[in-house]
């Protein structure tokens, strides 16, 4: 099934020659509404420039055509007639028809052109960002974390029970001793990952613990001096030592000025290449005539079925 | 100053800079996040020293149009982006650390600018022939010329001028600034020397610690500067007296060098010399040993001892003139890691200085501005190859199908903080070590005392570097009567496989000075014996190729032992390095053929593999 990644139009090219024959026989041909007829007016040469500087933009495009010399001029209608045949004879060949991928093509390119037109005029004043983030508070929300420390009993080598033993009689001792936070290192065994967990997330400590002992520390009050446990990890069992616990929160766009900014940024430009593209197909009459076999898409009658 | 803890502890600070008492006995114990300690001296960083994005040519020809590398460090970062190909919102498992956009020196940007409008391109003769190219549909015919010339070494002079070279430079600059947050994310102005003499591939990531002020001071030495490598170290000689840049360059893809990355003569074909060891010990710490267009560690030609030799193989040889079925690239000694490292201790031994030394890492060279490394969320070695029914339809020219890609390559870096220094200063020591994707915690220490019991011990990392030395390091005056001894600890990935067992990879010269190779079962799981064969027995596989599932049911979480060389010879070179298996997992191609109900035997590629770290080396010199 291997399937070079060609573009099928090249392979018709090939026939390069007998299309200028072609050529030849189309400008000879004299008439008006004759598909093999070429009008050369201003209108065509307009929207050829148009294509050809990459921007939607007739004032632009008329600078240029009468900024030509003769041989220039002449040149740009050599051009503009030659692509216009090869594109009414791949129409002819019906190249356009069945090949989704140059449909795919064409497409993406408008998109594209339109976008880089977008982008040079997407500069936002301090109001626009505000805005933008009033409207996204939702993308920017800060996900709630703990910080904390914890002494570990592991079960690889001692049954679940024993090791729970242990934990509830080291319980006892840090908190009569107080043991402060530095000094966790200092008791039980080696957990596989880490002692100190600062600032982190309920996935990252859920990865770490476990769902269920991850949401357990999530619900702790937290409090500087206080051991507390045993819970239960896959790993073995742990005293915890919780000083934070900050809920999830949307910030305030002071702090997250320049990455707001640049999204508001992108998103401006996806707004205008849409309004843009919607334009373009404003000023087309479409006339949707498909009607649904409505008894097909029924629901209920497929259910039946 | 939130807590009265804070305050007390500002007190204490202050009273005993007045040589006062100050403890804590009877009040509350001070306490307050800034004096947490670290548990360990060091901490592993996960990043990717090697990723492309459109502004690299072959990654715009191949469909990646939009992700640039803004994209691609947002993406790394871990905020949701838009695949340059199919459109639709991706997102990272588990973000990175740190990233190099590597994108190639050769024409950076070029593509990307021209067909955007770019009037510096526009206007230029090729530019304007391109267009046309590109009007009428040639987009795969842009690509071979392209491509060719760029392997060539023979730019389009008009669109290679130093004003479009300094332009697209200092935005790949500006944008790497912008990216960088010491203490949370790190990112590193770099680039990729893309030297491909004869269609085998010499390729080189550069990448630097110092910041635009120093980057803007020069610009990228590319192939068409020099294909030789010689004259790349040069450059970096001089350009780093210059502006005061100090560069490190990664090669990568020594599987597919037709013998050159590892030879045993220099450009010139003639025998290495000490000064040319130095030269490229001094540049070329670190070698990539594992990305997407395959794994280097070794091949069964090489090692035909080695049960897990056969670890994602690529072999199709990047030589632009024989585009279409790809020639299938040799396998020497010059192609791997394993027998680079063995002939380092060969030219060592006979002009005095190791020309590989290099420690480890892996890294993706993916070229969708995605730095992907995940099975079950791989992007695609190019935009076009990122569905399941491109991976194996679409034939990316010289580069073979998606589904011959391996997702593969993670670098990790021992260090103090994620900030360029720290991390650079680990690349240099060598104290990085490579995955195949998974962030397997990979802990290795050499020296003469280490006790078994030490493998157990809570302050593991701190006795290893008290009583010896970290991976890249050297063991030399071996004690009398002693074998080296290794202190070694692996950890699986928090959100993956558990591990099947600890290799150590040894190699030397014997007494004829011939290199030899033996791979050692060190520690395993399941408390599994030794068959009678003193083979170790297979971990088992839990994998449904019908879902895509594994479980978690085989193999151990952590493994740890102290290890000592039961063949050391005090008077042979040799060198040491871990590799660590994963249990079996499924292969990025099972999820495509579930997807598309598909036999995974039509695949023509294993289901399951087992993913793996390799450390970087511990050498010991008589």
């Amino acid at each position: 099934m291997k399937r070079f990644l060609k573009e099928p139009l090249v392979h018709f090219l090939g026939a390069g020659l007998g299309l200028f024959v072609l050529f030849g026989i189309v400008n000879r041909d004299d008439g008006n509404s004759d598909p093999n007829v070429i009008v050369v007016d201003r209108d065509a040469l307009l929207t050829f420039a148009q294509y050809r500087i990459k921007a939607f933009n007739p004032a632009l495009a008329e600078k240029k055509l009468e900024g030509m010399s003769d041989d220039e001029l002449r040149l740009f209608i050599d051009d503009f007639v030659r692509e216009e045949v090869l594109h009414r004879e791949a129409l002819a060949l019906g190249l356009d028809e069945d090949d989704y991928v140059i449909r795919r093509r064409l497409v993406q390119k408008l998109e594209f052109i339109t976008e880089g037109f977008a982008e040079a005029s997407a500069d936002l004043d301090e109001a626009a960002v505000q805005r933008y983030f009033d409207a996204n508070k939702a993308d920017y929300y800060v996900e709630p974390y703990v910080t904390f420390t914890h002494v570990f009993f592991q079960t690889e080598d001692r049954p679940r029970a024993e090791a729970r033993g242990l934990a509830e009689n080291e319980l006892v001792k840090l908190n009569r001793e107080a043991v402060p936070f530095a000094e966790a290192p200092r008791h039980g065994d080696r957990f596989l990952y880490h002692v100190n967990y600062v600032e982190r997330t309920p996935d990252y400590v859920g990865s770490h613990f476990g769902p269920p002992m991850a949401r357990a520390l999530f619900e702790l009050e937290p409090n500087d001096f206080v051991w507390r446990g045993p819970f239960d990890s896959p790993y073995g069992v742990h005293l915890v030592l919780l000083t934070t616990n900050e809920p999830g929160r949307e910030p305030e766009l002071a702090e997250l000025e320049g990455r707001v900014r640049e999204d508001a940024r992108r998103a401006r430009i996806r707004e205008e290449t849409d309004a843009a593209i919607a334009d373009v197909v404003d000023a087309y009459d479409v006339r949707i005539v498909y009607e649904r076999d409505t008894a097909a898409n029924d629901p209920e009658g497929s259910e039946r079925r | 100053m939130k807590s009265p803890a804070n305050v007390l502890l500002l007190l204490c600070a202050l009273f005993s800079l007045l040589a006062l008492a100050c403890k804590s006995g009877g009040g509350p114990p001070a306490y307050s996040s800034a004096a947490t300690v670290l548990a360990e001296p060091s901490q592993v960083f996960w990043g990717d020293t090697h990723l492309h994005t459109s502004y690299s040519p072959d990654a715009y020809f191949f469909g990646n149009e939009t992700a640039d590398p803004d994209t691609a460090y947002r993406y790394a970062k871990g905020f949701p982006v838009v695949h340059p190909y199919h459109r639709a919102k991706i997102q990272i498992g588990t973000p990175l650390d740190f990233l190099v956009v590597a994108d190639h020196a050769e024409m950076m940007g070029v593509p990307f600018r021209l067909f955007r409008g770019d009037q510096t391109l526009t206007k230029t003769k090729s530019g304007r022939r391109f267009i046309k190219m590109m009007e009428a549909g040639k987009g795969q015919e842009i690509f071979i010329e392209f491509v060719g010339a760029i392997n060539a070494g023979k730019p389009y002079d008009d669109l290679n001028g130093d004003e479009i070279r300094r332009s697209v430079w200092s935005d790949m600059v500006g944008i790497t600034e912008r990216h960088n947050s010491p203490g949370e994310f790190t990112s590193f102005i770099g680039w990729e020397w893309t030297s491909t003499p004869g269609g085998k591939n010499l390729h080189r990531v550069v990448f630097m610690p110092e910041g635009g002020d120093v980057a803007s001071k020069f610009i990228p030495y590319s192939s068409f500067d020099s294909a030789k490598p010689e004259d790349l170290w040069t450059w970096l000689d001089e350009t780093s007296s210059r502006t005061g840049a100090t560069f490190t360059a990664i090669p990568h893809n020594a599987n597919i060098s037709g013998g050159l990355m590892f030879n045993d003569v220099d450009s010139e074909g003639r025998p290495i010399t000490a000064e040319y060891a130095r030269t490229r010990m001094k540049w070329e710490q670190v070698i990539e040993v594992t990305q997407i267009k395959g794994d280097s560690e070794t091949d069964p030609i090489l090692s035909p001892n080695d049960e897990f030799a056969a670890f994602e193989p690529f072999s199709h040889a990047i030589d632009a003139e024989t585009l279409g079925e790809g020639v299938k690239a040799s396998v020497e000694a010059g192609d791997f890691a394993r027998s680079g490292l063995l002939r380092g201790l060969q030219v060592e031994a006979e002009v005095g200085v190791n020309p590989y030394k290099f420690g480890m890492i892996g890294s993706t060279d993916s070229h969708t501005g995605m730095s992907s490394a995940e099975e079950d969320n791989f992007h695609g070695k190019t935009a076009f190859d990122s569905t399941p029914e491109n991976r194996f339809d679409t034939f990316l020219g010289v580069k073979g199908f998606g589904a011959d890609m391996s997702a593969s390559g993670m670098a990790a870096v021992w260090a103090e903080a994620n900030e360029r220094g720290a991390l650079f200063d680990a690349f240099r020591r060598k104290e990085v070590y490579a995955t195949t994707g998974p962030r397997i915690r990979v802990r290795l220490f050499g020296g003469w005392g280490f006790s078994a019991k030490d493998a157990k011990k809570k302050d593991l990392a701190q006795i290893g570097y008290a009583n010896g030395v970290p991976m890249g390091g050297d063991l030399t005056e071996a004690p009398e009567g002693k074998a080296p001894r290794f202190l070694v600890y692996a950890v699986k990935d928090p959100v993956g496989a558990n591990l099947d067992r600890i290799q150590m990879v040894k190699g030397w010269l014997d007494e004829n000075g011939d290199a030899q190779e033996k791979i050692y079962d060190i520690a395993w799981s399941d408390g599994r014996m030794i068959g009678s064969d003193g083979e170790l027995r297979p971990v088992g596989n839990t994998v449904d190729v019908s879902t895509g599932t594994y479980s978690n049911a085989i193999g151990d979480p952590q493994l740890s032992v102290v290890w000592q060389d039961p063949d050391f010879n005090p008077d042979a070179r040799a060198f040491y390095y871990l590799r660590v298996l994963q249990i079996p997992t499924p292969r990025h191609t099972l999820y495509d053929a579930i997807a598309l109900e598909m036999d995974p035997e039509q695949t023509g590629h294993p289901s399951t593999i087992q993913e793996r770290a390799y450390s970087s080396p511990i050498w010991y010199t008589p």
